[in-house]
């Protein structure tokens, strides 16, 4: 597998409050990113999120990806409470416009309800980049890790 | 590099076509199955508004 540096600048999320109408802008870092499957693909955006100890996608995409979903006994914890959820696997595919990194069979987290985001955390992103965030920049990089 | 920016709901699903919103859906179930069957052939990308307001699940 041969990774590509990459840098990226946080992505501004202008959200409207479905309540108020207020809008409140926020910058996230967000990787753009495909993930593929048994010759379905489809093109997304993940979430870089070291908290998450790895991928989780929706079921929405595991569907249409016709994903191998086996139930996992060991439920995930979301902001405060337990939630059942799928295992399965995919490709993810890292980049666009040319500048590709394939990342063949990772495992993917499905929960089984809510409408969790991509989220793709540290299992196997954080393991092959060191990636730094420089918030006061609003953006991060990407670079494949070298053992010291 | 430029900055990218999408508006929309909270935690409403997207289909980005050449970063202009081609559809919109509160649902993600809905919102993939859009991409596949309308958009299969078009280079879209599927996203959600993030909202500290909003939880993810």
């Amino acid at each position: 597998m041969k990774l590509l540096n990459y840098a990226f600048n946080y992505k501004k999320i202008i959200s409207i409050d479905r309540v108020t109408k207020e809008e409140k802008i926020d910058f996230y870092p967000i990787v753009p990113c495909r993930f593929e499957w048994a010759g379905n693909s489809q093109a997304v955006e993940g979430l870089l999120d070291s908290g998450s100890i790895g991928i989780v996608i929706p079921m929405g995409l595991a569907k249409i990806l016709n994903l191998e979903l086996t139930e996992y006994k060991i439920p995930m914890k979301v902001v405060g409470r337990i939630v059942d959820r799928y295992i399965a696997k995919a490709n993810l595919i890292l980049g666009r416009g040319g500048r590709f990194v394939s990342i063949p069979d990772v495992d993917v987290s499905i929960p089984k309800e809510g409408e969790t985001p991509v989220i793709l955390g540290r299992k196997p992103i954080f393991e092959l980049y060191t990636i730094t965030f420089i918030e006061a920049e609003k953006r991060f990089i990407m670079e494949p890790y070298k053992k010291q | 590099m430029r900055e990218e920016e999408v508006k929309g709901l909270d935690g409403e699903w997207l289909i980005l076509l050449d970063n202009n919103v081609v559809e919109r859906s509160d649902s993600a179930e809905e919102i993939f199955k859009l991409a596949k069957e309308r958009y299969s052939d078009k280079d879209v990308i599927v996203t959600k508004v993030l909202s500290a307001n909003a939880s993810f699940y």
